[in-house]
C-alpha cells in the first residue's frame, strides 16, 4: 500500500481536470515551467499532481460547478467556460479566468459604438498582441508549442502564474488562505492594467478586439467609450 | 606642437562635457542628439534595429545603445556622433548599466539572462541566468553589486560583481522595471509597473522596508511606475509614470508623494543634470522629450525626438 506522504514546504501540486493537449492545458504547462523559474530562486517547485494539490485548474465547459464542489473549498480556476450563469451563482471557491460571455458582448458593443460597420469579436487574448509585453508571452508560447497562443492557453498560463506567485509571497498559506489571497490581490496578465477577481469570481481584465479575419484591432475597454475594466461584464452576484 | 599634442591627450582623457542629450527611439531605429543648452536637435543617428537602453562610458567618450533586434550594443562616439562599433551582446539586449570599471551589465530580455560585457575587448565575461523578461539594471555605488529586475518573475536579483553570481532574490510588486541605489548605497528602490508601486529595499537585509502603493489613487489610475532616479542631494526620487503621463516626485526616505509633474504621453526614460536642476523625461507615444525644472516642479519645454522614444542619457 502506498502511504500518502506529505509534501515539504515549498513543494506545490496542482490538479488539472480536462483533456491533456488542449490549449488550456498547454498554457498551464508553460505557466508551470515559468512558475518554476520563479520557484528556483525562492526554493519552491510546482507540478501537476492530484495528490496534495492546493488548487484545481479546470478545462471542462459544463462541469465547472461540479469540479468546484469536488474541490472542497480549494480554489477551482475555470479556464474555458464563459457561461454568464456560472458567474451569477457566485460559488465561493470558483474563480473564472476566462472572460464571461457578457464581458465579450460588452466589449464588442463598445467597439461598435465607435466603429458601427465593423464585423468583430472580443477575446481574452490575441497571438498578435504586442503591447504590455504581450509580445514576449506570445513569443514564449510559440517557441514552446509551435502554435499561436489563444485565450484558453492564456487563461491556463495566467491561472498558474497567479496561484504560484501568491503561494511564493505567502509562505505557509493553505488552500483556504490561498483562495482569500487570490480574491484580494492584483496580478500581471501581460496585457496592461492589473487583473483582479470580482466578487462574483470573474477575473477583471482588458479584452482584445479581433476582426472576422482574426486580426487584432484594439482593446476593450474601448478608449473614448469606457475606461473602467468593470464596464465589461457583470460585477456582482445575482 | 608638443604642447598641443599634450593638450589633445588631456582633452581625450577628461573631455569637457558636450552637454548633449542622447535619446533612443525604439520605433525610429535612431538616436536623437539634442544640445541640452539650446534645446536644438544636432543630429539623428541611424543607430540600428530597436534601440532601447542607453548609457555613457565612465570617461563619457562613448555612448552605448542596446539594439534589441541586432543582439548588439552600438558604440557611438560622444564627440563625432558616429557609430564606431557594434558589439555582440547576447540575445535581445534591452537595458544596461555601466560599471565604474567599464564593464557593461545588460539584460537579455528574451532569454531570461544577464550578460557582463567588456566593451573594449568585446568579450562576454559572464552570462547569468535570471528570471523571465529581465529589464532594469543597477550598480551599487561601491561597485560590488549588480541588480537586475525580472519583469515577469516579479523579482530583483542581487548579483555579486566580483564573481558574477546571484547572491539574493527579492520578490517585489508585479512587473518590476527599474532600480536605483541610494547615494550612500544603503538602500535601493524598485519601480513595479503593474502593481503601481515603488519599494525601498534595505541592501543589508534585502528586505522591503517601505512601499508606496498609493500612487494610482493619489495621481491617476493609469499610473505605471517605470524610470527612477534620486536627486543629487539624495532627498528626492523622480519616478516616471508611463501612461500616468507625469513624473512623480517622492520623498526618498518615506516614499511619500511630494508632487506629480505633468509631462507627455507614456513617460519612460529619465535623465538628470549633474546639478539636479533639470530633469529630462521621454514621452514614448508623442515622440517628445520633456524638460522639467526641478525647482519650479514644472515642464518648461517639450523637445522633438524620433519615433517612440525609450531612454535618455545626458553628457554633462
Amino acid at each position: 500500500m502506498i502511504v500518502c506522504c506529505c509534501l515539504s514546504a515549498g513543494e506545490f501540486r496542482f490538479q488539472y481536470v480536462g483533456a491533456e493537449g488542449s490549449s488550456a492545458w498547454k498554457g498551464l504547462q508553460l505557466g508551470i515551467e515559468e512558475a518554476n523559474v520563479q520557484g528556483k530562486f525562492m526554493g519552491a517547485t510546482f507540478a501537476l499532481d492530484d495528490a496534495g494539490a492546493v488548487a484545481v485548474f479546470a478545462d471542462k465547459p459544463g462541469s465547472i460547478e461540479q469540479i468546484g464542489a469536488d474541490a472542497n473549498g480549494r480554489p477551482a480556476l475555470n479556464l474555458s467556460d464563459g457561461a454568464d450563469a456560472l458567474r451569477a451563482r457566485c460559488a465561493a471557491n470558483i474563480l473564472h479566468v476566462i472572460p464571461s460571455d457578457k464581458m465579450k458582448r460588452d466589449a464588442a458593443s463598445q467597439w461598435k459604438q465607435k466603429y458601427p460597420a465593423a464585423d468583430i469579436a472580443a477575446s481574452g487574448w490575441s497571438p498578435d498582441a504586442v503591447k504590455f509585453s504581450a509580445r514576449d508571452l506570445n513569443k514564449r508560447y510559440m517557441k514552446r508549442f509551435g502554435e499561436p497562443m489563444d485565450e484558453c492557453a492564456w487563461a491556463g498560463w495566467f491561472a498558474v502564474r497567479a496561484v504560484a506567485d501568491t503561494l511564493m509571497r505567502n509562505p505557509g498559506a493553505d488552500s483556504v488562505k490561498l483562495l482569500q489571497l487570490l480574491k484580494e490581490d492584483e496580478f500581471d496578465g501581460q496585457k496592461g492594467d492589473p487583473h483582479s477577481f470580482r466578487k462574483n469570481g470573474q477575473l477583471r481584465q482588458p479584452l482584445m478586439i479581433v476582426s472576422d479575419k482574426g486580426k487584432l484591432l484594439g482593446e476593450a475597454p474601448v478608449r473614448g467609450i469606457a475606461a473602467d475594466l468593470d464596464s465589461l461584464g457583470a460585477t456582482s452576484c445575482e | 606642437m608638443r604642447l598641443s599634442a599634450f593638450f589633445i591627450a588631456v582633452v581625450a582623457l577628461c573631455a569637457e562635457p558636450t552637454y548633449r542629450l542622447f535619446v533612443t527611439n525604439e520605433a525610429g531605429d535612431s538616436v536623437t542628439v539634442i544640445d541640452s543648452r539650446t534645446g536644438k536637435v544636432e543630429k539623428t543617428i541611424a543607430v540600428g534595429d530597436r534601440p532601447r537602453g542607453i548609457g555613457l562610458s565612465p570617461d563619457r567618450s562613448r555612448v552605448y545603445v542596446a539594439l534589441g533586434n541586432e543582439n548588439a550594443i552600438a558604440v557611438v562616439d560622444t564627440l563625432s556622433l558616429e557609430v564606431v562599433r557594434k558589439i555582440p551582446a547576447g540575445s535581445d539586449p534591452e537595458a544596461f548599466a555601466v560599471h565604474g570599471d567599464g564593464t557593461i551589465y545588460l539584460s537579455n530580455e528574451d532569454t531570461g539572462s544577464a550578460t557582463a560585457l567588456d566593451p573594449d575587448s568585446g568579450k562576454i565575461l559572464a552570462g547569468i541566468e535570471v528570471g523571465i523578461e529581465p529589464e532594469g539594471v543597477g550598480i551599487s555605488p561601491d561597485g560590488k553589486q549588480v541588480l537586475v529586475t525580472s519583469e515577469s518573475t516579479n523579482m530583483v536579483h542581487v548579483i555579486s560583481a566580483e564573481d558574477k553570481k546571484i547572491t539574493a532574490n527579492v520578490l517585489v510588486g508585479a512587473r518590476p522595471r527599474e532600480v536605483a541605489f541610494s547615494l550612500d548605497g544603503k538602500y535601493f528602490w524598485v519601480t513595479s509597473e503593474v502593481a503601481g508601486e515603488v519599494a525601498k529595499v534595505d541592501r543589508s537585509t534585502n528586505k522591503i522596508v517601505v512601499v508606496n502603493k498609493r500612487l494610482r489613487r493619489e495621481i491617476n489610475r493609469r499610473v505605471k511606475p517605470k524610470g527612477i532616479l534620486p536627486s543629487p542631494d539624495g532627498k528626492r526620487l523622480y519616478v516616471s509614470l508611463g501612461r500616468g503621463n507625469a513624473v512623480a516626485v517622492l520623498n526618498s526616505d518615506t516614499l511619500a508623494l511630494e508632487a506629480a509633474v505633468p509631462a507627455g504621453s507614456r513617460v519612460w526614460g529619465l535623465a538628470l543634470s549633474k546639478d539636479g536642476t533639470r530633469l529630462y523625461a521621454v514621452n514614448g507615444l508623442d515622440s517628445t522629450l520633456s524638460v522639467i525644472d526641478t525647482l519650479a516642479l514644472k515642464e518648461i519645454a517639450k523637445l522633438p525626438t524620433g519615433e517612440m522614444p525609450w531612454g535618455v542619457a545626458l553628457d554633462d
